[in-house]
């Protein structure tokens, strides 16, 4: 199951996560409510996803000349 | 480069009364983003420094009939593309290549800074960014770009790019979809549907 995965994963292993990419690069509605979704399920989870957020917001650039 | 709402509003204001500071300020807060579009667009960066200049020059010397900070970067942009076109458009009829709507593809390029993360980490961040957009034509990029990336109305989207606003929106969902790996998506909704 999706969770099992999330469950083992380092902050770090988010940013390479299909899924989690696709929300940070899009936070479209259903983006954001199934990432909501999960966080409110797994509250074990919310401390490493808010900090591959950070990572992400931190490191990731679009288009930078 | 975050402001605070009344800032910008009172910014805006002094914009179009024709005050200089907020004039600069203005051009200092969407020139990247020009820049960025411009290039992604495939062009050359001093055709795209040389079309931004006169754009704002234009801006500069004339009423300032915008309706909102929005329309103000609506407007840059849309006018930025339509001088690209019509650049790369002469440029293709004089040397009689024939790229007539190919002419700007766009691109999304992703960079991962080293500060946190180390090269290896970094790489295959890369790679897994890019392996989701390289699903997308460089159309479908586009509006993804300018949809969420920059944030525009789906009817500014539609003039930027020249098609419908249905159309527009049609491709945006398209692009989502391609995105979107179904496989996963729906045996987790349902897992939480059941046991939640």
């Amino acid at each position: 199951m999706l969770i099992d995965k999330y469950k083992k994963y380092n902050p770090l292993d988010f940013l390479k996560d299909e899924n989690f990419v696709r929300w940070q690069l899009l936070k479209s509605e259903e983006d954001v409510a199934y990432w909501n979704e999960i966080i409110e399920s797994w509250p074990d989870l919310k401390s490493s996803i808010e900090d591959a957020e950070k990572l992400f917001e931190a490191n990731i650039r679009f288009n930078e000349f | 480069m975050k402001t605070s709402i009344p800032n910008l509003t009172i910014l805006f204001t002094k914009f179009k009364e024709g005050d200089d500071d907020a004039f600069i300020f203005f051009y200092e807060l969407y020139l990247n983003d020009l820049y960025s579009y411009g290039i992604s667009l495939g062009c050359e960066k001093e055709v795209v420094k040389d079309l931004v200049q006169d754009i704002f020059i234009k801006i500069y010397n004339k009423q300032k009939d915008f309706f909102s900070v929005n329309h103000l970067k609506y407007f840059l942009f849309r006018s930025l593309k339509n001088q690209l076109y019509n650049f790369y458009k002469s440029k293709a009829v004089t040397s009689k290549t024939d790229i007539s709507d190919d002419i700007l593809n766009f691109s999304i390029t992703t960079t991962v800074l080293d500060n946190i993360i180390d090269a290896e980490e970094s790489i295959a961040i890369k790679k897994k960014i890019e392996d989701l957009l390289s699903k997308l034509t460089p159309r479908q990029k586009e509006v993804i770009y300018l949809r969420y990336m920059q944030n525009m109305e789906y009817d500014e989207i539609s003039e930027i790019m020249g098609i419908t606003p249905h159309a527009t929106r049609k491709l945006v969902s398209r692009s989502l979809k391609k995105m979107r790996d179904e496989e996963l998506l729906i045996p987790f909704l349902f897992y939480m549907i059941i046991f939640s």
